[in-house]
């Protein structure tokens, strides 16, 4: 895998391999670091996912605590610092906006056609950022449902079933959509890495 | 809140990419999770995606509010802060100092008093702090036609950089700030052109309260512009924007944003 990600990424990875070596050793001031290196795009993260700001705090904070009690069973073999850390920062994220969907929606009934159509918040955020141009022109070559299907995932928290029932189709075309577009994104992203 | 009946005859297989972007239920990832540690298609599956979902996360870099860090490491480790692991004592100021994104207090000895309409200019980053991006592939440094971008993308990949946002009527704005390499930029995106003969005017704000130029620009076609400010960091306290006339040494208008660090 080492060898698909970006030069200037991987110059960055090793050490924070070694810091999350440190981290499991007890190194606070490697934490530190790493709180520091990865802090802003977990944020970002976690706000597009949680869009609210206190939300995405405490997200931030839980999954760090988590960064930092579960450093022992960070594997640079399996993944780069970086997916490791934001795999559990998305998943503290989703937890939390499942939550508070089932907060906001409790007395309600869930059902296709009761929430708004989102748009497509994974393409459109904007920035001046080289990488994220990189992974917008990746995300440019899906289709618009392989989009949606990736939006309503990773951004807005839905499981699969959810996603079926919000598309009204079956679960299983979503789970196939799914999969085709994470599949196409990488290809793509090999293509311009 | 799943209605839906839990089928032990699907494929644990299928449920690779639902586990990768957290989109199982609780029943589908106790599932998922079973399968997992027997399974090497999935395990293989999951290490050939899980940078391309990563790649997903990279996408919007916001930096959070100092008050973050301090309540997880004193929740953490209680109130012993460990010492920031970067020797620069510089660095330690710009991290541990004054949080941005605060209204910029007036002090009565500043000689610039600024017009009261413009304080709301000051309400800054409600905590939105934007950095910009780190890791620009060489194709993609190529298409920063700018060389005045290129050097500001430099110094946002400073290990110490700081960015902070803007707030605009239009368009958007974020300053970088490296204290280790005492060097500060800008870079815009969608701005309105300013009117003939003016530019977008950034000028330092120092601890005693006086004004410096920092250097003006222009936006492109496109609305983007980048800078390099001309500024000495050790004794500036923030950041303002005018719209004026670049030859100018002092300010004659009102900030259309500012930023304090």
């Amino acid at each position: 895998m080492q060898s698909e990600i970006s030069t200037d990424e991987a110059e960055v990875d090793p050490s924070a391999d070694q810091l999350l070596a440190s981290c499991a050793a007890g190194d606070r001031a490697a934490f530190q670091k790493v709180y520091r290196m990865f802090s802003a795009t977990a944020y970002g993260l976690a706000l597009r996912v949680l869009r609210d700001e206190e939300l995405a705090q405490d997200a931030l904070q839980e999954a760090f605590t988590q960064v930092w009690t579960e450093a022992s069973r960070f594997d640079p073999v399996r993944a780069s610092a970086k997916a490791w850390i934001m795999t559990i920062v998305h998943r503290r994220a989703v937890d939390r906006v499942r939550r508070e969907e089932a907060d906001r929606r409790r007395g309600q009934v869930w059902g296709a056609g009761q929430i708004e159509t989102p748009h497509d918040s994974v393409a459109e955020i904007v920035e001046l950022n080289a990488e994220h141009r990189r992974v917008r022109s990746a995300l440019a070559a899906l289709s618009p449902i392989q989009r949606q299907a990736l939006d309503l995932a990773y951004t807005r928290g839905m499981t699969q079933t959810q996603i079926a029932q919000q598309l009204d189709i079956p679960l299983g075309t979503a789970k196939t959509r799914l999969r085709d577009a994470l599949q196409r994104l990488r290809q793509e992203m090999e293509v311009t890495a | 809140m799943t209605n839906q009946e839990i089928d032990p005859t699907t494929d644990p297989h299928d449920l690779v990419t639902g586990y990768l972007l957290d989109a199982l239920d609780q029943h589908e990832l106790q599932r998922f999770t079973d399968h997992l540690g027997d399974c090497d298609y999935c395990q293989q599956a999951i290490a050939d995606l899980s940078e391309t979902v990563a790649d997903l996360a990279g996408t919007s870099r916001v930096v959070p509010p100092q008050s973050v860090e301090d309540k997880l490491m004193a929740s953490l480790f209680g109130d012993e802060v460990p010492a920031p692991s970067t020797s620069a004592d510089t660095t330690a100021a710009v991290e541990q100092g004054e949080s941005v994104g605060e209204i910029i207090q007036l002090d009565s000895r500043r000689r610039w008093v600024w017009p009261a309409a413009a304080a709301a200019a000051f309400v800054l980053l409600a905590g939105l702090v934007t950095t910009m991006g780190l890791n620009q592939s060489n194709n993609e440094a190529q298409l920063l036609a700018d060389g005045q971008a290129q050097l500001v993308l430099d110094l946002a990949a400073s290990p110490d950089a700081q960015s902070m946002k803007m707030n605009l009527a239009e368009g958007e704005a974020t300053v970088v700030v490296s204290a280790a390499t005492n060097q500060a930029g800008v870079l815009a995106t969608d701005l309105p052109a300013p009117p003939t003969g003016q530019k977008y005017h950034v000028w330092t704000i120092k601890d005693d309260g006086s004004v410096t130029s920092a250097g003006s620009f222009a936006p492109d076609s496109d609305g983007s512009a980048a800078l390099i400010l001309q500024t000495q960091l050790a004794d500036a306290t923030g950041f303002a924007v005018t719209v004026d006339d670049p030859s100018l040494t002092q300010p004659t208008s009102a900030p259309i944003a500012a930023v304090n660090f």
